[in-house]
C-alpha cells in the first residue's frame, strides 16, 4: 500500500499497515536530553538497535567522553525538539556532594554500585580527598537525592 | 605562674556555668556559622553565610546573610527557614525562591519555551503564585501561573504542551492575553 503522508508531499510511504506518526532519525540526533529533575543530561548521538528494533538512544555528555544508552523504556518524549526522561540516570550521582544528617560534609561520591543495568543502585562510595579513608553509603541512608545529597543519619 | 595558672582553672567552670543552661554542645558561636555553605532542601549549596542579622532591641538572632557567589545578589534567609546549624553546613528547611530565576523553562515536549526573568510571589509567603518567562534576554515577557509547572528542579518542566498553555503577555505591568 502506497500512501502519501499528510506534513511531507516529498515522501512516499510503503508499508502494508501504513505508518501514522514517525520523525528521522536526523531530526533526534544533536536533540537535548532532559531528565525528570529538568537538567539537561547530554545530547542524542546515535540510536540504539537491536535485531531490528529501537532499544534506546546514545547520550553523549561532558564534550562527548561519555556515552550512554538509556533504554525506550525510560522515555518519556521522543520528538524533534528533545527527548524527555522518565527518570534522572543513576549515574548523574557521581560528583554530587554528601552530607550527614548533622551538617557534616562527608565528601563527593566516587562510585556507585549499582542494580544490574537498571537505574537503580543500593550503596554508593564517597570519598573526600585522595588520602581519606572512603565511605560507603547505603541507599536506605539516604534522605535527600537531589542536587546534593543529604543522609537520615550521622557518620562519625 | 603557677599562681594564674591555678586561677585560671578555678574560674572555668563558674564561667562555662555562666555560657548557658545544661551541655556546652548546644550553645554555638559566630565561629561556628560564619562561613559555613548554606544548603537548602535540594541539597544545593547556595552560598556561605556572610553575617548574622541580630534585632537591636530583642538582641537575637532574626536571620542569616548569604554570600551566592561572584556577580549575585547577597540573600537574606529569616532564622525561621533555618532547619539546623550543622557541623559543617547550615541546613534550610526549604529552597529559596529566587533561585527559581535564570532557571530554563521546557514544556511537556521538551521544547524550550525561555528562561524566568521574574517570580510573583504570595505576599510575604514563599509560595510563588506566577513565574515571568521570556524567550530571549531583549524578547516579551509572559506570566504563567505555578499551577501549569509540573517539576521545578535544575528547570522548569511544565505540565502541557507550549501550544495548550495560557500565557498571558506582561506589556508594562498589564497582563493582555496573547493566546
Amino acid at each position: 500500500m502506497d500512501m502519501q503522508d499528510k506534513g511531507d508531499k516529498r515522501l512516499t510511504v510503503i508499508s502494508p499497515a501504513g505508518i501514522s506518526r514517525h520523525f528521522n532519525l536526523l531530526n533526534i540526533i544533536g536533540k537535548k536530553v532532559i531528565t525528570k529533575n529538568g537538567k539537561v543530561f547530554g545530547r542524542v548521538k546515535d540510536i540504539a538497535f537491536d535485531t531490528g528494533k529501537v532499544i534506546g538512544i546514545i547520550i553523549s555528555s561532558f564534550f562527548g567522553m561519555k556515552r550512554t544508552i538509556i533504554s525506550c523504556g525510560y522515555i518519556e518524549q521522543l520528538n524533534s525538539d528533545s527527548v524527555v526522561l522518565k527518570i534522572n540516570p543513576v549515574t548523574s550521582l557521581k560528583g554530587k556532594i554528601v552530607f550527614d544528617k548533622d551538617g557534616k560534609r562527608l565528601g563527593r561520591v566516587s562510585e556507585i554500585k549499582r542494580v544490574g543495568t537498571s537505574n537503580d543502585f543500593s550503596e554508593v562510595t564517597v570519598r573526600r580527598l585522595v588520602f581519606f579513608r572512603p565511605v560507603r553509603i547505603l541507599k536506605k541512608d539516604m534522605d535527600v537525592i537531589g542536587k546534593n545529597i543529604i543522609l537520615n543519619k550521622i557518620i562519625k | 605562674m603557677s599562681y594564674v595558672i591555678g586561677q585560671f582553672l578555678y574560674i572555668m567552670p563558674f564561667v562555662l556555668k555562666m555560657a548557658g543552661t545544661g551541655s556546652t554542645k548546644r550553645i554555638i558561636t559566630s565561629d561556628d556559622i560564619l562561613g559555613k555553605d548554606v544548603v537548602d532542601v535540594d541539597g544545593e549549596i547556595i552560598g556561605v553565610v556572610q553575617q548574622l542579622k541580630i534585632d537591636k532591641n530583642s538582641k537575637k538572632i532574626i536571620g542569616i546573610l548569604i554570600d551566592q557567589g561572584f556577580m549575585k545578589p547577597d540573600l537574606f534567609i529569616g532564622l525561621d527557614y533555618v532547619k539546623n546549624f550543622g557541623v559543617d553546613s547550615i541546613f534550610l528547611n526549604r529552597s529559596p525562591l529566587p533561585k527559581i530565576k535564570g532557571m530554563e523553562v521546557f514544556d511537556s515536549n521538551g521544547k524550550v519555551v525561555g528562561f524566568v526573568s521574574d517570580i510573583e510571589v504570595d505576599g510575604t509567603s514563599q509560595e510563588f503564585k506566577a513565574i515571568i518567562i521570556r524567550k530571549n534576554r531583549f524578547g516579551r515577557e509572559f506570566r504563567l501561573e505555578s499551577k501549569f509547572i509540573k517539576t521545578v528542579g535544575y528547570n522548569i518542566i511544565l505540565k502541557d504542551a507550549e501550544q495548550n498553555l495560557k500565557l498571558e503577555e506582561v506589556v508594562r505591568g498589564q497582563a493582555a492575553e496573547s493566546n
